[in-house]
């Protein structure tokens, strides 16, 4: 795993949370909280490998819960599976489409809050399940996908900019060269 | 099928998750707190811009607003001078009944104004965070109120961030009143909207049928009728506002009824509250 990216994924976790956290814009305009760490989740899987997932499942996960009532440690599970779950299928998955980043996004944002969730029914707290809720998720899990290929292009442009980038090899081969000599 | 270093990843993760969530209450909440250390550039930075912001805005406002607002502040203290006298009067007069009736003396609010730093990730929890901690003298289970009405209780307190959960989560319950018939009840979550909560347990009145006035203790409880915190339980002082009767409606199989509440705050707006240390 490149270190730089690695860095680069930690700290668009730390954002994603920020954002969270502190933009009230989606909550007061749509009623709900968009969440950005199940995206991540989808590139880090399709295109990193498996100690990102741990690092961000980790990471994020323990953050997002730090300032949610959730106990700690919930959505690290959630978001752990969620990884594990596309990055075991990510032979399958045509990650430089955009129509396949959407597609997974989506499943991505709609299946971790899902799990915990479910995870939550068996607390001493249980969330009540209402048809409001339900709309918020699957509004989540829209916004969740479109974001997606956005994540993608960002981390692509990053990659351009601070990675090391081979030269393209050139044509000429000593062994081709035609050497001029007295005749 | 998995492969072995998916195996060792998702054993990792799995218990580090287990760990975290098999922690104490207490500890857990440590931890949480010692987490949101890491956001503190965050909250700093929200800060620094939202007063560049108030700055920037302060140099592009007319003058001709200024002094028109100002003539309009000027009006409003003289009456909440008069308004102040009249109250200071009413206590004092308080003060000398009680004493008379043997009564203890109410003891006064202090506020202490904070601002609201992070909200829950969550959309299926109601908490917030705020700039004040144990060092500031907030503890676990002071009100927070705005001046529209109650907005929570301090659920965790950490040195300089404590959180609030807000009324309608389902860990924030309330025994309120109904000002105009003094009817007590306790203000549950309503689940369908965020706006509105449940003050149920009323006492029952006649037997309801639809279209019928319901009727509690000789007096009707109808739509846009006050409730207040009762102060029983201990937990919040009597009389914050919480907000306005929608509708009422028999419940528990007529056993009691139970009427939907529109909040007085408007809870996704919250940006500036106060912790009430009594």
């Amino acid at each position: 795993m490149n270190r730089l990216e690695t860095i680069f994924i930690l700290c668009a976790a730390w954002l994603a949370v920020a954002f969270e956290i502190s933009f009230p814009g989606f909550r007061q305009l749509l009623g709900f909280q968009i969440s950005l760490l199940p995206p991540l989740m989808v590139y880090v899987a399709l295109s990193n490998s498996l100690p990102g997932i741990v690092l961000l499942s980790l990471i994020g996960g323990v953050a997002s819960d730090a300032f949610s009532a959730n106990p700690i440690g919930i959505s690290t599970l959630a978001l752990a599976g969620t990884g594990m779950l596309l990055h075991h299928n990510r032979d399958l998955v045509l990650r430089d489409q955009a129509y396949a980043q959407v597609a997974m996004g989506l499943l991505a944002t709609a299946l971790t809050p899902a799990l915990v969730v479910l995870a939550l029914m068996n607390t001493q707290h249980p969330v009540l399940l209402t048809w409001r809720l339900f709309g918020q998720w699957l509004g989540t899990a829209l916004i969740g996908g479109i974001c997606t290929p956005f994540i993608f292009r960002f981390f692509a442009l990053l990659n351009r900019w601070f990675s090391y980038q081979a030269l393209p090899e050139s044509h000429f081969r000593d062994t081709r060269q035609i050497k001029r000599t007295r005749i | 099928m998995l492969r072995k270093p998916q195996y060792i990843a998702l054993l990792i993760v799995a218990l580090a998750g287990l760990i975290l969530l098999s922690l104490p209450e207490a500890a857990a909440s440590r931890v949480k707190l010692a987490v949101t250390t890491l956001f503190l550039p965050l909250f700093g930075a929200t800060e620094t811009t939202q007063a560049a912001a108030r700055r920037a805005g302060n140099t592009i406002v007319p003058r001709s607003d200024l002094i028109r607002e100002l003539e309009q502040l000027r009006a409003e203290k003289q009456k909440l001078e008069f308004n102040l006298a009249q109250a200071q009067e009413a206590a004092r007069e308080n003060d000398r009944l009680r004493r008379l009736a043997g009564l203890p003396s109410r003891p006064g609010w202090k506020l202490k104004p904070a601002r609201v730093i992070a909200r829950d990730p969550a959309n299926w929890w109601r908490t917030v965070f705020i700039d004040l901690g144990s060092k500031d003298g907030v503890r676990v289970d002071l009100p927070v109120v705005t001046p529209e009405g109650l907005a929570g209780r301090v659920s965790a307190v950490g040195t300089t961030r404590s959180q609030v959960v807000l009324l309608g989560d389902q860990t924030c319950r309330v025994a309120g009143m109904v000002r105009e018939t003094a009817e007590n009840g306790i203000v549950i979550p309503y689940a369908p909207d965020p706006s509105i909560v449940t003050l149920t347990y009323l006492s029952r009145g006649s037997a309801v049928k639809p279209g019928q006035t319901i009727t509690t203790s000789g007096l009707e409880l109808k739509p846009g009728n006050h409730v207040l915190t009762s102060g029983l339980g201990g937990v919040f002082p009597a009389g914050i506002r919480i907000g306005e009767i929608v509708d009422v409606r028999s419940d528990g199989f007529g056993l009691y009824q139970s009427a939907r509440v529109r909040l007085a705050v408007n809870l996704n707006a919250l940006d500036h509250v106060w912790v009430v240390a009594q």
